[in-house]
């Protein structure tokens, strides 16, 4: 959801430029912050943890230093290369 | 939910039979997937319909708390998996076209299709979807 691509024939290899650029979804990325807001709000102590193939910069850093806060990553592409290697 | 026997487990039989298990094992903190209502099994719990409903096939929302209630007794956190990156795109059980549009809560036309998860793609731009999920979050906290 935070790209308009939705990772589909898409390659992040860590540049900047792969992740901010026309692709991305702005108004997903503003939902997720003010979520992560909400639910601290209600429960300051909720683990909230953002499922994310691409390791998109700042996604589990607090919105004041212009992340997206995130408490933690599910970083899916490593379980699924571990999938990938087994079979 | 899983369990010895091949078949869909329950939440009370989870609660009853795994989550001492788990317990006795020392882990601190599950993940149960799956917990909002979804049409299609085989979707995992990703092909959501239903956002402020329990999964049935699974119990009854009652069912689901004392779930919950049981793993905090043993200190253990309840992580849910979440699902507002994406809707199911069925029409009569889901929330996709409810008011005979595909751009009520989505993208209209081709934007709003997952190109590979055969699922609707919300337009977060809407301050209706904003509502509509941010109360989910509190639903669910």
């Amino acid at each position: 959801m935070l790209y308009q691509h939705h990772g589909k024939n898409y390659c992040f290899t860590g540049d900047y430029n792969e992740y901010f650029n026309d692709y991305l979804d702005v108004d997903a990325i503003a939902y997720l912050s003010i979520a992560n807001l909400l639910a601290k709000r209600i429960n300051p102590g909720a683990i909230l943890i953002a499922e994310d193939v691409s390791g998109f910069p700042g996604l589990c850093r607090p919105m004041e230093e212009g992340g997206v806060g995130f408490g933690f990553r599910l970083s899916m592409a490593i379980p699924d290369m571990w999938i990938k290697l087994l079979k | 939910m899983s369990g010895n026997e091949e078949k869909v487990h329950s939440f009370t039989y989870f609660k009853n039979n795994v989550l001492p298990r788990i317990k006795k094992l020392g882990y601190k903190a599950i993940q149960i997937m799956g917990v909002i209502e979804h049409p299609y099994y085989g979707s995992f719990g990703y092909h959501c319909s239903n956002f402020f409903s329990i999964s049935s096939r699974f119990g009854t929302p009652n069912d689901f708390k004392a779930l919950v209630d049981a793993a905090h007794g043993m200190d253990i956190k309840i992580v849910i998996d979440l699902v507002h990156s994406h809707a199911a795109r069925n029409v009569n059980e889901g929330i996709n076209m409810w008011d005979g549009t595909d751009y009520q809560y989505f993208h209209g036309g081709e934007k709003g299709n997952h190109p590979l998860w055969d699922s609707r793609v919300f337009d977060y731009s809407k301050y209706e979807v904003l509502k509509f999920l941010l109360s989910n979050i509190r639903f669910w906290l």
